[in-house]
């Protein structure tokens, strides 16, 4: 079972007790946003091989979301941290 | 049975009124596999049997280049081939031939699509499939068992009477299954009703079965290098490479080869091969669990599928339970897949088949697929010149293979999407025009 830590509750927990959001979202769209930025923004997922930032959801717990870096070619989790400095962009 | 007169399988297949051109004559370079073959070889101790397809190195280029050895790509090469004349054509593969995703899935073979453009493409993927056995002179194993869906809430009832008539009018066969009936086909099914979740309905789709996924890959190889197709393992596609905006070949490791057109038919490295040419494709390439079980006697009849408890069964004629799970909540390359999804799906299968939970499981493995926002497939022309791509189909690219790479061989050919993958364009993101099938889901 995978593993993993939330930045609020100081410890780690079972995945099952955590919900996957997506991989950690681009910029907001701007109000000037081309046909092309709309259709990035819905429908491309970076689909990284390696590393990747996510947002997780602790929802058996704290219910908070918070990032995770996990590396996609092995499964396993990295790091993870808080939201915090991540603005209304993160 | 329904009223609906009985589907013409035998005949020349018009799915959604498009004559698909379903032409089972056998290439004629691909006889050699036979009773009488296999008689003289045995009682000879078997002396002259040669490789079923010629090892090819690459040449400095080609009119075709198909990226990847699976299902897709070979049927694709052989269709080009035997259909179009097409000759100089190469089919290129990292790893060894059949041995990535195509060797990683259950092979279920269905038709049961809502959606009118799903349902003709489908259905003649499944015409296809019926006579593939003799056409390249490879037993393809087809097993037209019918494929048994549980429902556990009036609401799953609901949307399946919804379906029931849309999937009918696309021409495949789909009704319900009565509780006697069910008990009939399936007696070992765990029909109490204090579990955690009920069976309170089944439908059944009797033109689904399985067929044998390493058969499909080695059998459209064995029929494509007959006819003169190149096939090139353990030769990894790096990158691919454009000039003024059209394809004109494609780097390996073994260096590079020219091309005038290129079909992407891979799954999990799509992304970044066509990142290397600016193009942007939207899949996400998620885990799809499997297992198989002990052998034991016959007690399977059919295909089981239950979207609420998270899996699907079929029973190999090996005598194998062979147990595929929902496919897992975020993305992976690393094929192994997330161990909450495979105890969901286990507990589901157990708490349906309670008599089988003592059974050890003998193998597990995660392949990868490509899903799209819409979850239907990507095929079609790309923004380059020359360049095209197969892909995208998540959990249901098995039973897509016959008529993936006979409408891909087409759309090489004509520079034009193929009339039953029109809707399927890899331009339907920009223009808005999703195409989902919500009705049975991917398996």
């Amino acid at each position: 079972m995978q593993s993993i830590y939330c930045p609020y509750c100081d410890a780690v927990f079972d995945e099952e007790d955590m919900t996957f959001g997506s991989a950690k979202r681009r910029r907001l769209l701007a109000a000037d946003s081309t046909r092309e930025d709309v259709v990035d923004y819905l429908f491309m997922d970076a689909n990284v091989r390696g590393p990747v930032e996510e947002l997780w959801y602790h929802s058996f717990g704290c219910r908070r979301w918070f990032l995770v870096t996990r590396d996609t070619r092995s499964n396993l989790v990295l790091s993870s941290r808080s939201l915090e400095g991540e603005g209304q962009d993160g | 049975m329904t009223g609906k007169p009985p589907l013409g399988w035998a005949s020349a297949a018009r799915p959604g009124g498009i004559d698909i051109g379903v032409n089972h004559e056998v290439a004629r370079s691909v006889h050699g596999y036979s009773l009488s073959t296999l008689l003289r070889q045995g009682l000879a101790r078997h002396p002259r049997w040669t490789p079923a397809w010629r090892r090819a190195s690459a040449k400095t280029s080609y009119d075709i280049v198909i990226v990847g050895g699976g299902g897709h790509g070979l049927a694709t090469a052989y269709y080009l081939a035997k259909h179009h004349g097409q000759k100089n054509v190469a089919v290129i593969e990292a790893s060894w031939l059949g041995g990535g995703n195509t060797a990683r899935n259950t092979a279920i073979v269905r038709s049961e699509y809502a959606s009118a453009a799903h349902g003709a493409f489908f259905l003649a993927s499944r015409h296809l499939w019926d006579g593939l056995s003799r056409e390249l002179n490879f037993n393809q194993m087809v097993s037209t068992r019918g494929v048994i869906r549980l429902y556990h809430s009036e609401f799953e009832m609901d949307a399946t009477r919804l379906h029931m008539s849309e999937i009918q009018a696309n021409g495949s066969d789909w009704e319900f299954l009565s509780d006697a009936e069910l008990r009939s086909l399936e007696p070992l099914m765990n029909r109490n009703r204090d579990t955690r979740f009920p069976i309170v309905g089944a439908a059944i789709h009797r033109k689904g079965g399985i067929a044998r996924h390493d058969s499909a890959a080695w059998g459209y190889a064995r029929a494509a290098s007959a006819l003169g197709v190149d096939i090139i393992e353990g030769c990894r596609v790096t990158a691919l490479r454009t000039r003024d905006g059209s394809v004109v070949g494609v780097d390996t490791e073994q260096g590079p080869v020219g091309a005038r057109a290129v079909c992407l038919c891979v799954v999990g490295a799509a992304t970044e091969l066509a990142a290397t040419v600016g193009i942007k494709l939207p899949l996400r390439a998620i885990p799809l669990q499997a297992m198989v079980t002990e052998p034991v006697k016959p007690v399977l009849n059919h295909v089981i599928a239950s979207a609420t408890q998270n899996f699907y069964a079929n029973q190999s004629a090996k005598g194998e339970i062979v147990i595929g799970t929902h496919q897992d909540e975020y993305g992976s390359f690393a094929q192994i897949g997330s161990q909450s999804t495979l105890m969901r799906s286990m507990a589901g299968f157990c708490e349906v088949y309670p008599a089988l939970r003592n059974l050890r499981l003998m193998r597990h493995w995660g392949g990868n697929i490509d899903v799209t926002p819409d979850e239907s497939p990507i095929l079609g022309l790309t923004p380059i010149g020359g360049l095209y791509v197969d892909g995208g189909f998540g959990a249901g690219g098995f039973k897509a293979t016959p008529a993936a790479g006979l409408t891909m061989a087409h759309t090489i050919v004509h520079r034009e999407s193929h009339p039953l993958i029109a809707s399927f364009g890899l331009d339907r993101f920009n223009q808005g025009a999703l195409r989902p099938d919500t009705s049975v889901g991917a398996h």
